[in-house]
C-alpha cells in the first residue's frame, strides 16, 4: 500500500465525516423545529382535553399494567404500590418474576398476602413455563405471575397472555408512573381509533423526593453522571421522539413506558426475545400493518410521565448503553429488508435508514475520526486551524440541541421551575460535550464488539429503594 | 471552508446567547403575567361570584348590576377570567338556575365572541372554542357548531359533538350524528361518551338512531341506551339480538343484559347457540345479571364451550346467581375436569368467598361441597408442583 494511496483514503475519509457530521445536524436541527411545533400544539390540545372527564368514566378503555421483574427486590413492592393507586377508572396490574434469583417474589408475596391460585392461561403467544399464579381476594387488581427465567421479552408475553384488557402498558420494575400518566396515555386510544401504540416520556428520578410511590419534589441530582443523563434524556424525548413523532416514523416505544393494542401485539407475535424487545415490537408493528396496507397511528407524547433510576455508576451505564446499542443492532439486522425499501414508506426509506446510519454506525464513524486526526496530523493532512474551528463548531451546535430541548421542557412543562435549576442543566449542557459524549460513544463501540456475547440478556442495573 | 466554521461558531453562540435571554426573558414575563392576572383575579373573583351566587340563590338576573362585567370583558385578559369563572360554576353546578347562567354568559357576548373564536383557521382555537360553547350551553350556538361540523379535524368535530350534547336540543344532535359513519376517526367508545353526556331529551334520541339505517351508528346508541338502562328502550334494541350483523347482536346483548330485561330473558339464551364466539361470551356474561332459575342449565352447558372466554364467563354468571350452587354441586360429584377447572378458576378470580360460606354453614352438604371442591384444588396444586 504505497504513502499516497493512504493519504488519499484519509483525505477521502475526512470528507466523508465532514458531510456526514453536517447531515446529522442538519437532521437533528430539522427535529427541534418539528418538535417545537409538536409541542406547540401539544400544549394548545391540553386546553380542550377532556381527559379528567375519562378517568371516571365508565367508556375508558380498561388496560393491563404488564411489569416485567428480575431481581427488583429493592424497589418492586414501591413500584406495585404505585400502580395499584393510579388514577384510572378500570385496571390490572400483572407483575412477571421472571425466576429472579434474589427476593423479588418473596417481597411481594409477603407485602401483599398473595396465595396461589388455579387461573388458566391462553397460549396466545408462547413463553416458558409459568410456574404459578399468585393474587389476594382483596386486592383484585393485582395478579403476580411466578416463571422461568426467559429474559424480559418472554416475561411480558407471559403477561400478555395472562392480561384481561385490550390495552395493555409495559412498566419497567424500577419505574414510577404519575398517577394521571395512564389517562393520558390512553386518550390516542380513544381520540383515534387507529392509535395502535403510544409512548409516553421517561424521565430521570434521581434526586427527586419520593413518598409512597410517588414523586413528591421534582429536583436535580447530585450526582454528575445522572446531571448528564437528565439532559440527554430531555434531548432524546423532547427533540428526538417528537421529533420522530411528527415525521411518522416513530420506531422506539422505550421499554420503560408504552401502550399497546393487545390484537395487534398478538398478530405480531408479541415480543421477540432480543435486549432490546422495545424498538424490535414497534418495528414488527410498522411492518405487519404497512405489509397490510392498513392505515394506523403510533405516537409519542410527552407528558404521561413515567420516572425511573438513571444508572449512576460508570459500571452500570456502561452495561445500559451496551444493551440499547445491542438492542438497535439486533432489531436492525432482523428487520434488513426495510432498508431503503420504498414499500414501508417513510419507515423503509427515512426512519430505518437514519437509524442505521447515524445511530447504528454513529459510534464508529466517530471512533475513526477520532483515529484519523493523530493520521492526518501524522502525514501532514491535518489544517489544524480548521480543525479546532470544526470541532469547536461542532461543540457549539450540541450545545445549541441541548439547549434547546431544555428550553421547549421549560416552555411546555417547567418540570425545573427555578432558575437555579435551569442554569445548573444549561450547565451540564455544555459539560456534557467535553467527556460525557465520548465515553458515551466508547460504551456503544464496546457494545458493538461484544454484540454476540451479550445478545440475550436481562443487562440489569444496581437499583435504589425508592423510599431511600 | 474556514469562513465557514468562523460563520458556524458565530452563528451558534448567538443561538446560544439568544437562547439564554430568551429563557430569562420568558421567566420574567411569566411572572409579570402571574402578577397581573393575580391582581384581576383579586378585583374580578369575588365580584363574579357575587354576582353568580345571587343567580344561585335563584334571584332573577339583574341587568343593571351586570353592566359593569360587561364593560371588563371588552379587556382580553379580564374577558378570559371571567369566562373561566363561569366555566368553573358550569362545570360543578348542576340545577335551574343554569338558563339564567346562560343568559348571564349571552349578555356578555361570550358566546358571540366563542362563536368568532369557532370560525377561526386555527383547529386548536376552533375546538377549544366549541368545547366552551358546549359548557355554556348557548342554544345560540347551535347553528354556528353545526356549520362548523364538517371538519376533517377530529379534535373540533369531537369538542362540537360534546357541545351539541350538552346543549341537548335533540334534532340538532341528531343532525349532526347522521353525518357521521364508521369512518369518522374518533374511537367507539368516545362517540358513546358524548351520547351518554347528552342532556336533553335522551329517550327521543335513543328511538330515532337505534332505529336508523347506519349499522355503526346503531351500535353506537345501542351501547349507550346499555349504560342508559331504561326498559322502555328494550323493545327498540332487542330487535337487533337476531340482527345478521355480529356487531349489533354483540351490542344488543349487552344492553338487554345491563338494561336486565327479563322479556327477553329466552331470546338472550338463545344467543349462547350463536355461531359467533363472541355473542356467545357476551352473552354468557350478561346472564349474569339475571335472577331467574331458567339461566342455569343453560350456563352449565356453555361451561363446555369450545372457547375459553364462554367458559369463564358461564362459569362466573354460575356462582353470581343464588342457586348457582346447585350446578358447582353438580359438576363436582361428577368427572368433568374441564368444568371443574373453569369453576375453580371462577372461584378464585371473582373475589368468591362461596367456598369459605359453605365451609363453615350448618348444612351438612353444604359442607361436604367446599371440602370436596378445596380438596380438588389442593390435588391440583400438587399435580403442578410435581
Amino acid at each position: 500500500m504505497s504513502v499516497e494511496f493512504i493519504r488519499k483514503a484519509i483525505v477521502n475519509f475526512n470528507n466523508i465525516i465532514l458531510y456526514y457530521v453536517i447531515a446529522i445536524n442538519a437532521i437533528y436541527f430539522l427535529q427541534l423545529i418539528l418538535s417545537s411545533f409538536s409541542l406547540y400544539d401539544y400544549i394548545r390540545k391540553m386546553h380542550y382535553s377532556d381527559y379528567k372527564k375519562y378517568t371516571s368514566s365508565t367508556n375508558m378503555i380498561p388496560i393491563s399494567i404488564l411489569v416485567p421483574a428480575y431481581n427488583e427486590e429493592n424497589t418492586i413492592v414501591d413500584n406495585i404500590e404505585s400502580l395499584l393507586a393510579l388514577n384510572y377508572p378500570l385496571h390490572e396490574v400483572i407483575v412477571v418474576n421472571d425466576g429472579s434469583k434474589d427476593d423479588t417474589f418473596k417481597k411481594i408475596v409477603e407485602a401483599y398476602n398473595l396465595t396461589k391460585v388455579n387461573q388458566p392461561i391462553r397460549s396466545l403467544i408462547k413463553t416458558k413455563k409459568i410456574e404459578g399464579i399468585y393474587k389476594n381476594i382483596d386486592i383484585p387488581k393485582l395478579t403476580l405471575v411466578n416463571k422461568q427465567n426467559g429474559g424480559k421479552a418472554d416475561a411480558l408475553n407471559a403477561g400478555i397472555n395472562l392480561s384481561k384488557y385490550p390495552v395493555f402498558t409495559s412498566i419497567d420494575a424500577d419505574s414510577i408512573l404519575e398517577s394521571d400518566s395512564l389517562v393520558r396515555v390512553i386518550m390516542p386510544f380513544i381520540e383515534d381509533k387507529q392509535t395502535v401504540a403510544v409512548g409516553g416520556i421517561v424521565r430521570i428520578v434521581n434526586g427527586s423526593k419520593i413518598k409512597n410511590g410517588r414523586v413528591e419534589t421534582v429536583d436535580l441530582p447530585k450526582n454528575r453522571l445522572a446531571m448528564f443523563q437528565i439532559v440527554e434524556y430531555l434531548r432524546a424525548f423532547f427533540t428526538g421522539r417528537m421529533g420522530w413523532d411528527a415525521l411518522g416514523c416513530l420506531l422506539i416505544i422505550s421499554g420503560a413506558f408504552g401502550a399497546f393494542k393487545k390484537d395487534i401485539v398478538v398478530k405480531v407475535g408479541g415480543y421477540s426475545n432480543t435486549i432490546g424487545e422495545d424498538m424490535e415490537l414497534v418495528v414488527n408493528i410498522h411492518k405487519y400493518l404497512r405489509q397490510n396496507k392498513c392505515k394506523y397511528v403510533i405516537k409519542f407524547i410527552p407528558d404521561p410521565v413515567c420516572w425511573t433510576q438513571a444508572p449512576e455508576t460508570i459500571k452500570d451505564l456502561r452495561g445500559q448503553r451496551r444493551r440499547w446499542q445491542i438492542g438497535l443492532m439486533d432489531s436492525l439486522f432482523r428487520h434488513k429488508e426495510l432498508f431503503l425499501n420504498p414499500k414501508y414508506g417513510i419507515i423503509g426509506m427515512f426512519g430505518i435508514p437514519y437509524f442505521w446510519i447515524f445511530e447504528m454506525l454513529g459510534p464508529v464513524i466517530e471512533s475513526l475520526g477520532y483515529i484519523s486526526i493523530p493520521l492526518s496530523y501524522a502525514f501532514g493532512l491535518l489544517n489544524l486551524d480548521f480543525f479546532i474551528l470544526f470541532l469547536i463548531s461542532s461543540i457549539l451546535y450540541g450545545i445549541v440541541l441541548s439547549i434547546g430541548a431544555i428550553l421547549l421542557e421549560e416552555y411546555a412543562f417547567g418540570r425545573y421551575s427555578s432558575i437555579k435549576q435551569l442554569l445548573k442543566l444549561f450547565w451540564y449542557g455544555i459539560l456534557e460535550n467535553i467527556g460525557f459524549r465520548q465515553m458515551i460513544t466508547f460504551f456503544r463501540i464496546d457494545a458493538i464488539i461484544r454484540f454476540k456475547k451479550f445478545k440475550n440478556s436481562w443487562g440489569k442495573i444496581k437499583r435504589e429503594s425508592f423510599s431511600n | 471552508m474556514e469562513e465557514y466554521a468562523y460563520v458556524s461558531i458565530i452563528f451558534f453562540l448567538l443561538i446560544i446567547f439568544f437562547l439564554y435571554i430568551y429563557i430569562m426573558y420568558e421567566k420574567l414575563v411569566e411572572i409579570h403575567n402571574n402578577r397581573r392576572i393575580q391582581k384581576y383575579s383579586e378585583e374580578l373573583i369575588a365580584y363574579i361570584d357575587s354576582i353568580v351566587n345571587e343567580i344561585l340563590s335563584g334571584k332573577e338576573l339583574n341587568f343593571s348590576n351586570i353592566k359593569d362585567m360587561k364593560v371588563l370583558c371588552e379587556n382580553k385578559d379580564k374577558r378570559e377570567l371571567i369566562e373561566k369563572r363561569l366555566l368553573y360554576y358550569f362545570e360543578n353546578f348542576k340545577g335551574d338556575f343554569l338558563p339564567k347562567l346562560i343568559e348571564l354568559c349571552e349578555y356578555l357576548s361570550i358566546i358571540k365572541y366563542e362563536l368568532k373564536n369557532l370560525q377561526d383557521k386555527n383547529n386548536y382555537k376552533k375546538a377549544l372554542a366549541a368545547r366552551r360553547l358546549g359548557e355554556f350551553r348557548s342554544k345560540e350556538a347551535l347553528y354556528g357548531l353545526l356549520k362548523e361540523f364538517n371538519t376533517e379535524n377530529s379534535d373540533v368535530k369531537y369538542n362540537i359533538l360534546l357541545a351539541l350534547a350538552k346543549i341537548g336540543e335533540e334534532e340538532a344532535f341528531i343532525k349532526a350524528f347522521e353525518s357521521i359513519d364508521s369512518s369518522v376517526i374518533l374511537s367507539e367508545r368516545s362517540l358513546i361518551e358524548i351520547v351518554d353526556s347528552f342532556e336533553g331529551d335522551k329517550m327521543k334520541i335513543y328511538k330515532t338512531m337505534i332505529n336508523s339505517k347506519d349499522s355503526f351508528t346503531i351500535s353506537i346508541f345501542i351501547k349507550s341506551a346499555g349504560n342508559f338502562k331504561n326498559t322502555l328502550l328494550s323493545d327498540d334494541i332487542a330487535k337487533y339480538l337476531f340482527s345478521k350483523n355480529k356487531e349489533l347482536r354483540i351490542a344488543s346483548a349487552k344492553a338487554i343484559g345491563s338494561i336486565c330485561d327479563e322479556t327477553y330473558l329466552n331470546d338472550l339464551i338463545k344467543l349462547l347457540e350463536d355461531d359467533e364466539w363472541e355473542v356467545r361470551a357476551v352473552t354468557s356474561r350478561v346472564l349474569g345479571n339475571f335472577k331467574d332459575n331458567k339461566i342455569l342449565n343453560p350456563l352449565a352447558k356453555a361451561l363446555f364451550d369450545s372457547e375459553w372466554h364462554v367458559r369463564y364467563n358461564a362459569a362466573t354468571s354460575i356462582l353470581k346467581h343464588s342457586e348457582g350452587m346447585s350446578v358447582v354441586s353438580y359438576i363436582f360429584n361428577n368427572d368433568d375436569k374441564f368444568a371443574k377447572d373453569i369453576i375453580i378458576s371462577a372461584i378464585e378470580n371473582t373475589n368468591s368467598d362461596i367456598l369459605e360460606i359453605y365451609e363453615n354453614s350448618n348444612e351438612q352438604d353444604k359442607v361436604e361441597l367446599a371440602l370436596k371442591i378445596k380438596d380438588y384444588i389442593s390435588k391440583k396444586n400438587e399435580e403442578g408442583h410435581k
